[in-house]
């Protein structure tokens, strides 16, 4: 955790980044959005004014993406960084390792939330915008962590089937972004989509989290959607044990490249 | 000049069979670019009612084209020769004799079939969502320099990006971000004319403004803040001083790597 903090810490340009990134996101589809049409049809359509929703789209994909870009990369920075083989010959197992990758992201996911969500939401609702705030951040926490066996599963799984490819990971990413609904809420999806969708258990979380944002949400809802993302990421966990053993016993017979 | 071209067909070569062929990255790239762009353009027919005018999908297509013209710069070009660090094999390039540029040189055609391929599936992605885009030429002369100016700027912002990372080694996230804040700060994505004050003399004060407002004119999409004419002659000078100026960049930087060493890069 601590090495983690360092790096984050001493490479400064790279803290502000991150922490810039959601608000770099939001103005790029608010200039796309208001380039071919209105915010009040946004409104109409969506619930909400599009800020509100596209700047909680933007921290939901960059607080998934912080984490999971973790775990599905880090197997290739590794690589790069000749770390590989000291990784594979630790004592600590590598389902382990990869769980562990994501805990002292998610600290850095509440920056993130405090620095994009709540001045935007404080601004828009106050007080109460900030308890809005708090909640999304919870959830969203709640979303990773039920995110983590099923990237952890697919990221090595790849790996096993084609090669550390960056380029299939880098597919990947968006694909499971867009079916997760962070742009584009999964109530106005077609069916098709929505059940495919179903099937990732942050998809729930950012669901619940959006029909907070827009007002449409009770209580019952927000258990029911939260149970079935914790439900699905322990069915997706014995996959991601299977795939870490199976990618940690190919590396064992294979060699690692260094 | 011979020595020059030569290198430059090598890598040619070398980067079209290695990273397109091989590693099958034409494939994935294009894959990945038409998810990427569909994430962030599906949402916008949430702003609109009914049937969108075809000159606003236009005006969607040719701000994913600028775009798409600065990934390819930022991500072909200027990250070439990161990746020619982190994989350990700059010191060899420099040993060589051969020139840096023939770096850039080599990957431009690959760049322009890949950028023309990536174009295409940009068209299909606005005409499904947003509507067919009509694109009308009205001005041939402002379109050729506008289109010649761009390939200079960008060719410009990679020497000078390439050159940073070969003093910074470690940068890839700044290199990102400077990839998306560029072409939304200059009015890449959205004509100056709807940008407020302030932003559009920041976007006129970079040689990034000129090529796009004259490609958003020469298509009838939208008029240039300034006047056309102004527009054409202080774009194509613009880009050819800091086309200059970035080459001098460049060459400082690559001197000073010869002196203090190759930095290394391993993390992203």
């Amino acid at each position: 955790m601590m090495l983690i903090y360092a790096d984050f810490f001493r490479r400064r340009m790279v803290m502000i980044t991150y922490l810039a990134w959601p608000y770099m996101t939001t103005i790029f589809m608010l200039m796309i959005g208001y380039a071919v049409g209105s915010p009040r049809t946004f409104a109409e359509r969506v619930g909400v004014d599009p800020l509100l929703f596209l700047i909680v789209g933007s921290y939901l994909l960059f607080s998934s993406m912080s984490v999971v870009d973790d775990i599905m990369w880090r197997p290739i920075f590794d690589e790069n960084a000749g770390t590989l083989p000291y990784i594979m010959s630790s004592p600590t197992g590598v389902v382990l390792h990869y769980v562990s990758i994501p805990i002292p992201r998610f600290v850095l996911s509440l920056v993130l939330g405090i620095t994009t969500l709540f001045p935007v939401l404080a601004a828009f609702r106050g007080l109460s915008g900030v308890l809005v705030g708090m909640v999304v951040v919870a959830i969203s926490i709640v979303s990773v962590a039920t995110f983590v066996p099923l990237a952890t599963a697919l990221g090595l799984g790849l790996y096993i089937a084609g090669g550390e490819n960056w380029r299939a990971i880098n597919f990947l990413r968006p694909l499971l972004l867009i079916l997760m609904g962070v742009y584009y809420p999964r109530w106005l999806m077609s069916l098709p989509l929505y059940i495919v969708s179903s099937l990732l258990p942050p998809a729930h979380c950012i669901e619940v989290v959006q029909k907070i944002v827009v007002g449409l949400v009770e209580i019952p809802a927000i258990t029911i959607s939260l149970a079935l993302a914790l439900t699905l990421g322990l069915v997706y966990s014995p996959g991601m044990l299977r795939a870490a053993r199976a990618w940690e016993l190919r590396k064992l017979g294979e060699g690692v490249k260094t | 000049m011979r020595d020059l071209i030569r290198s430059a067909k090598a890598v040619l070569v070398a980067y079209f069979i290695g990273e397109l062929v091989r590693s099958k990255g034409l494939t994935y790239g294009l894959l990945s670019l038409a998810v990427w762009l569909s994430m962030f353009i599906v949402p916008a027919s949430l702003f609109v009612k009914g049937g969108m005018e075809s000159s606003l999908s236009a005006g969607v297509l040719i701000g994913s084209a600028i775009f798409l013209a600065y990934s390819t710069a930022t991500w072909d070009w200027a990250v070439l020769l990161r990746w020619l660090m982190q994989l350990g094999i700059l010191e060899y390039v420099v040993a060589s004799g051969s020139s840096i540029f023939s770096h850039y040189l080599g990957t431009v055609p690959v760049s322009v079939a890949w950028y023309s391929m990536a174009l295409t599936i940009a068209y299909a992605i606005v005409s499904v969502f947003l509507g067919p885009p009509k694109v009308v030429l009205v001005d041939p002369v402002a379109f050729a320099i506008g289109v010649l100016s761009l390939l200079i700027v960008l060719m410009a912002y990679s020497f000078i990006l390439g050159g940073t990372l070969l003093a910074a080694g470690t940068a890839g996230p700044i290199v990102e971000f400077i990839g998306w804040i560029l072409p939304i700060a200059t009015g890449g994505l959205t004509p100056l004319a709807f940008m407020p004050k302030p932003l559009q003399v920041l976007a006129y004060s970079t040689p990034f403004s000129y090529p796009a407002e004259l490609l958003r004119y020469s298509l009838g999409v939208s008029n240039p803040v300034l006047e056309p004419s102004l527009v054409i002659f202080i774009g194509a000078a613009y880009s050819m001083v800091f086309l200059g100026l970035s080459s001098i960049y460049l060459k400082y930087q690559i001197r000073r790597m010869l002196k203090e060493g190759v930095r290394s890069a391993a993390l992203f």
